[in-house]
């Protein structure tokens, strides 16, 4: 517990940088953050999408600085796959050379807790070898690679503080978990054998069966619609997994129409349809997909 | 907090731009005659005394124009008309006592900002108080709006000694003066504003960080969450809108919050959690906050600002470099499979600094068109034993900071040293071993950024080590050779 601060703390350069190693993002990239950010329909959404994607460049660009030797793609990444992009506050699924990389995206990390979706940590195909935060400041347009934190890390420091779930589908972690070594982050990238990090493949998650999933939306579409509710406060997480690691159900969730309360700039780009008919069309066992990522 | 003499001296450039502080005579007899018994104290309460002059400035019983000398309701004190003559005199005159004040927290504001970033980022007090220390010293009546405004008479009339003392105030209002930090910008300093700490802070974040102020009950920090949430939802909107909108491109300062904004913000408060809030309690409230995450981001770096750039500075690590030589002996047992292989080491060593190099160049000049300048720079440093002001000079960049971001000398090193890493992997090393295990991967790095830094000559006195840095000798590290051969090679090519 502190005081309150002095009445007469003149700190100025309480919340100044020096500008040295931080990442520029260039206008085109900023561009294409805020066109990414318009390919999801809910407002608050949008702008952790448009945060996740500058992340995404900046990290790109850093390793276009720091080492082209390496090869990044980004094709399957979860920011790029509009129902994934909705559901998960992370970038998930880069492949950096022969690792998979989760990015993690802030303003800031000031009271040294780190807060991660539990999807990240909990299910197989989007949990990565390496966890990486990036700081993110948008009013000044620059990046920082912050720290990161290897899976086999994560393991061990759960055998002695196991991680407890908040009620919102994230984890939080203590920030001293993480290395903020950056360039330790690029010799790990370049000279690690993955071997040394070992993903989960097979772990399978408590999932609710489709037919009450069903059920369960079509009682919450108004909820759903309005968007005054995050998914977490309106389904339990073994709903949640579930949608998470079925494409069909992803993507019907991303089609559902958002209303929007303030007066929007843009036409909904997602048309409305018929939801009841389409459950209903739906009744029979869906079709198992590879999964999306 | 310090001696009443602030309260009287003003700190002032002149035409010339030298610093001068100048004893107000009539505010010094202004403030003896109001503040009698606390003139000789060492340390004068400053919060007792601004609400004074404050309530002297404001006094409402005298209208504004400054010819009418009748009052419209009785005096405080007297109806007299030499009374009203006295009232208006004492505001003028409780304004000069605060703008004195204010110059000083002006000046120590520059001298703050100079002392944390002056000699990386290029910049004196001197270049800064034209901006900010712009009081002219002139006598003026307070209310006279087609005078002359100074960032002094702004602080004046935002001040409210109830929310906040001036010297917070002050800094505040430096911190937000645009030109100002546009200055900085152009040095390479960034200072947030309050928006965009609003905007960069998750409401989650803002809970448990409220938690650790003991002074705010549950419900006040509930009720700061919901306005952060409120806050975000509007802000937030209207940003990303106005960037898609093309109104806002690249870096674009967090304006204030419009009366728009904060009716919508308003709205939504009320909508989301029945809270009715009027537009100046919730601007008010947010500037709260944000000034509350100020000096939480004080209190957990312990108070002190930690210059990580200069402490970071690679001059310093590498000049290190020259006084420490490891005898011949302990770094063969050190390294005896480096030693071994010691040939194919340096060919290793010579291919990563051609690649990373190389590299680096095709970025540089792609971006900024720096190719060559990063490649003077470098031979300047390692092959001329150059400081970073002398390089900055040679290669027309005005600043430390510019030739430091420009080389980034930590990284450039690390990369090299990766790079090699990779190639010994392939060639010598047990990959499967070493590279296997991330300890001992971070050991071998270890073990090869020793080599590297070997003094290449085991004959090396302590004064000729002094003497190199001072007479540009180059650097005498078995990197800085291989380096130096590589940039001639890349001259002679070219």
């Amino acid at each position: 517990m502190i005081n309150q601060p002095p009445a007469h703390s003149t700190d100025l350069i309480d919340w100044g940088f020096p500008l040295l190693d931080r990442i520029e993002l260039s206008p085109d990239q900023i561009d294409r953050a805020v066109q990414l950010s318009q390919t999801v329909p809910n407002a608050i959404r949008q702008w952790q999408t448009y945060l996740n994607a500058l992340a995404l460049f900046g990290f790109q660009e850093w390793l276009d600085e720091r080492a082209p030797d390496l090869e990044v793609v980004d094709t399957h990444c979860s920011l790029l796959q509009p129902a994934y992009a909705n559901l998960i506050d992370a970038v998930c699924n880069l492949h950096v050379g022969p690792f998979i990389l989760c990015l993690i995206t802030a303003g800031t990390w000031m009271d040294a807790i780190a807060t991660l979706p539990k999807a990240v940590i909990d299910l197989p195909p989007f949990v990565p070898h390496i966890y990486t935060l990036v700081r993110v400041l948008e009013e000044q347009m620059q990046v920082q690679i912050y720290g990161y934190l290897r899976h086999d890390q994560l393991v061990e420091h759960q055998q002695s503080s196991p991680l407890q779930a908040t009620s919102n589908w994230t984890y939080t972690l203590p920030l001293n978990w993480f290395n903020l070594n950056s360039t330790e982050l690029l010799l790990d990238l370049r000279c690690l054998q993955p071997a040394a990090i070992l993903r989960p493949t097979t772990a399978s998650p408590e999932r609710t069966p489709i037919p009450q999933i069903q059920a369960r939306f079509t009682n919450l579409l108004p909820q759903l619609r309005s968007a005054t509710h995050s998914l977490s406060q309106l389904l339990t997480w073994e709903d949640g997994a579930t949608i998470l690691t079925d494409p069909e159900l992803a993507n019907w969730v991303y089609q559902i129409p958002v209303e929007t309360r303030l007066i929007a700039s843009l036409p909904n780009p997602h048309p409305a349809i018929n939801v009841s008919l389409w459950l209903r069309d739906r009744s029979t066992p869906w079709p198992r997909n590879s999964p999306g990522c | 907090m310090g001696s009443a003499s602030r309260y009287w001296r003003l700190v002032r450039i002149d035409a010339a731009g030298q610093r001068k502080a100048e004893e107000i005579a009539i505010a010094k007899a202004f403030f003896h005659q109001q503040f009698a018994d606390l003139v000789s104290q060492s340390a004068a309460p400053d919060a007792q005394i601004q609400k004074e002059l404050i309530r002297l400035l404001r006094d409402e019983s005298v209208s504004g124009d400054s010819n009418n000398l009748h009052t419209t309701q009785p005096a405080a004190r007297t109806g007299t008309r030499s009374t009203a003559d006295n009232t208006l005199e004492n505001r003028e005159l409780a304004a000069y006592c605060l703008r004195c004040f204010i110059s000083h927290e002006i000046e120590q504001a520059c001298v703050r900002l100079e002392s944390t970033f002056g000699i990386q980022h290029g910049f004196t007090r001197y270049d800064v108080f034209p901006l900010v220390l712009n009081d002219d010293g002139q006598a003026r009546s307070a209310n006279n709006s087609s005078q002359y405004r100074s960032l002094a008479s702004e602080i004046l009339q935002t001040f409210d000694p109830d929310r906040a003392g001036l010297s917070t105030w002050v800094a505040r209002q430096v911190r937000q003066h645009r030109e100002l930090h546009q200055f900085l910008l152009e040095h390479g300093v960034y200072l947030a504003s309050d928006w965009a700490i609003l905007n960069d802070t998750s409401p989650d974040q803002l809970r448990r960080i409220l938690s650790d102020f003991h002074a705010l009950t549950r419900v006040e920090i509930e009720q700061d969450c919901h306005l952060l949430q409120g806050y975000h939802e509007v802000y937030r909107r209207d940003r990303l809108q106005q960037r898609q909108a093309g109104i806002l491109k690249g870096k674009e300062e967090c304006r204030t919050p419009t009366p728009d904004q904060l009716t919508r913000i308003a709205q939504s408060l009320n909508q989301q959690a029945h809270l009715n809030l009027s537009n100046e309690r919730i601007m008010s409230r947010l500037q709260a906050i944000a000034t509350q995450l100020r000096h939480y981001r004080i209190y957990v770096r312990g108070g002190a600002f930690p210059i990580k750039s200069l402490d970071d500075d690679p001059t310093q690590a590498i000049a290190g470099e020259m006084q420490a030589p490891e005898p011949a002996a302990d770094f063969e047992e050190q390294n005896e499979f480096l030693a071994f292989y010691r040939e194919q080491f340096r060919n290793c060593l010579d291919q990563a600094i051609e690649q990373v190099t190389s590299d680096r160049v095709t970025y540089l000049e792609r971006k900024r068109q720096q190719g060559q300048p990063f490649l003077n720079a470098l031979h300047l440093f390692h092959c001329q034993g150059r400081s970073m002001a002398e390089i900055a000079a040679e290669i027309g960049l005005q600043a430390q900071f510019q030739v430091s971001r420009l080389i980034k000398l930590k990284e450039f090193r690390a990369d090299i040293r990766q790079r090699l890493l990779n190639l010994l992997g392939d060639r010598i090393l047990d990959k499967a071993r070493d590279y296997a295990d991330p300890s001992r991967l971070r050991d071998l790095d270890q073990r090869v950024e020793a080599a590297l830094d070997e003094q290449v000559s085991t004959v090396f006195h302590a004064a000729a080590a002094a003497a190199a840095v001072a007479k540009h000798h180059p650097l005498n590290s078995l990197f800085a050779r291989r380096l130096c051969l590589h940039l001639d090679t890349r001259r002679g090519a070219s």
